[in-house]
């Protein structure tokens, strides 16, 4: 497996009014290309923090993020994100929220003077409907964001993010507000794709189960300031589906995720 | 739903156009018995007579030369405050440095009720008709400007942010995130700006004309004519209600996606 992504030695120091809160501290990560990796760690140590860093939302305090050999700088289309509060254009159908990144990308041409150009109407079209048939939301291609349940909005950040095909996805939260059953059925989703489509996927999720079941390895952050604690590499092959959380492998991993994740709780309460 | 009484209940079933003439016929009830009181006959013409009044002076070109200025002023007014409203609204919430410099300077301004700058607007623009605008295009301009630019302002971070990963540019998150996230504002800066225009519109007027319904509110009310006084606010209220259903409707075509608490 090659590298996709190599973090090193990320530091990132919010100043504010209450003095200086340091979200990371020597944070060091090396990502597989199509390594699914997930994050779990107590809340408020950081784990946005590293992902809006990687998605160039965010800049670095010190340290630098690598993807595909190049040093990140600010966003790019290489790299797609899924927030855990949708953010979808909700003056936009499920349609035209799908296509917004189909519409702006621009794509390397040679023949054109500029060296790039854009999408066609038709390709848009086909992407577009063929990422639509995937998060099964024909039915609703012209509703609004407002008529759509809180799984179905996600799915449409989903379709909406595979639809600009970045190598690298990734989630912050996405499925924290649903509830289990619709969870249970979009990370079944999920890891139905990443199979399917070749990506680098980095998670982040509150649920031990979740990031067992979808990541090749959890990474278990610390409290503040945030820093790695383990990295639990889950030897479960692929494909899973529900009926692994029963198998004993899961449950040996899942207990002692659980048990390092409780000692990070304690430790914080003190 | 919490729990309702039985009147609530029934009043829910209702359709919108019983509920209003019920309301109106409430007052106008009111209104007559207010009328036929010692006190009340003298600030208060019967409705009947109110609206014999008014049939019969709407049957005069003189009525009409009133309501069309007036309409024309606040029109116009508002229009060109609108139009002007939206670019610099743009750049305060876009741009802290603009922000910076225009904000304290549009709070003060707003504070002050029109009628005290009016003789300042008369000195710098005459009497004519651009006065009358301007103490108009005022007051309008800063209401409209303040709501944009804290729509502006207030666009969710994340949808920006949404825009960024997608690929999205500086301007293209201007022009296909931060413009459409506002207009909700922008709504909403159309109906206050309307309801200012027509608040100024009676101090407009003072600074002297011979047509439009300020003025003629104004001649009723020097001479006691209260049944014209009465007339002319009531036709007023008319207008702007005709005009505030213009902006509803535009409304409600331009911002149906958004999440609205269900009334
Ligand atoms: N814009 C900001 N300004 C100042 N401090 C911030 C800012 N964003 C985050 N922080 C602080 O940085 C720390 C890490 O925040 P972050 O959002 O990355 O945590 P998190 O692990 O994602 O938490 P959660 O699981 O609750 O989402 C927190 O202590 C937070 O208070
Ligand atoms: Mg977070």
């Amino acid at each position: 497996m090659s590298e996709k992504v190599i973090i090193k030695n990320l530091k990132k120091v919010y100043s504010g009014r209450n003095g200086d809160t340091i979200a990371l501290n020597g944070i060091d990560l090396t990502i597989g290309e199509n390594e699914f990796v997930s994050i779990v760690g107590p809340s408020g140590c950081g784990k946005s923090t590293l992902l809006n860093i990687i998605a160039g939302l965010l800049e670095p305090t010190e340290g630098i993020v690598i993807c595909d050999n190049k040093p990140v700088e600010g966003t790019g289309a290489d790299r797609g994100v899924v927030f855990q509060q949708y953010a979808l254009f909700p003056w936009l159908t499920v349609r035209k929220n799908i296509e917004y990144g189909l519409k702006i990308q621009k794509l390397p041409d040679e023949n054109s003077k500029r060296g790039w150009r854009k999408l066609s109407k038709k390709e848009i079209l086909e992407i577009c409907n063929r990422y639509i048939s995937m998060v099964q939301l024909e039915e609703f291609a012209n509703s609004y964001p407002k008529e759509l349940s809180g799984g179905m909005k996600q799915r449409v950040a989903l379709a909406r993010a595979y639809a600009v095909n970045p190598k690298i996805l990734l989630l912050d939260e996405p499925f924290g507000a649903l509830d289990a059953q619709t969870r249970t059925q979009l990370q079944q989703d999920l890891l139905e794709t990443w199979e399917r489509e070749a990506k680098t996927c980095l998670f982040i999720t509150h649920d031990i189960e979740e990031a067992i079941i979808l990541g090749n390895r959890v990474v278990i952050m610390s409290a503040r300031p945030g820093r790695i604690k383990e990295i639990v590499k889950v030897d479960i092959p692929y494909p899973r589906d529900q009926k692994t959380k029963i198998s004993k492998e899961f449950i040996d991993i899942k207990n002692y995720v659980w048990s390092q994740v409780y000692e990070e709780y304690l430790s914080f309460r003190k | 739903m919490q729990k309702k009484g039985k009147i609530e209940a029934f009043v829910d079933k209702l359709p919108k156009w019983v509920l209003l003439c019920n309301s109106i016929l409430l007052f106008v009830i009111l209104w007559k018995i207010i009328s036929v009181t010692e006190r009340g006959r003298i600030v208060f013409a019967s409705p009947d007579l109110i609206v014999e009044t008014m049939f019969n002076e709407l049957k005069k070109p003189s009525m009409w030369r009133h309501i069309g200025f007036s309409l024309f002023r606040v029109v116009s007014g508002y229009l060109l405050a609108f139009i002007s409203a939206i670019p610099i609204a743009f750049l305060m919430g876009w741009y802290k440095s603009i922000r910076s410099i225009f904000e304290p300077w549009v709070q003060f301004i707003r504070s002050i009720p029109p009628i005290a700058y009016l003789p300042l607007v008369i000195v710098a623009v005459g009497v004519g008709e651009s006065s009358k605008i301007t103490v108009i295009f005022i007051g309008a301009f800063l209401v409209m400007l303040v709501t944009i630019y804290q729509g502006v302002l207030n666009v969710d971070e994340t949808l920006i942010k949404a825009g960024k990963v997608l690929g999205a540019s500086d301007r293209e998150i201007f022009f296909t995130i931060v413009v459409p996230a506002s207009l909700p504002f922008i709504m909403t800066a159309l109906r206050l700006g309307l309801a200012t225009s027509l608040t100024s519109l009676v101090a407009a007027e003072m600074t002297g004309a011979s047509e439009g319904l300020g003025t003629m509110i104004q001649t009723a009310g020097q001479y006691f004519q209260m049944k014209v006084v009465l007339m002319g606010v009531l036709i007023i209220g008319i207008l702007g209600m005709v005009l505030e259903k213009i902006i509803k409707i535009i409304d409600k075509k331009l911002t149906s996606w958004q999440e609205k608490r269900e009334v």
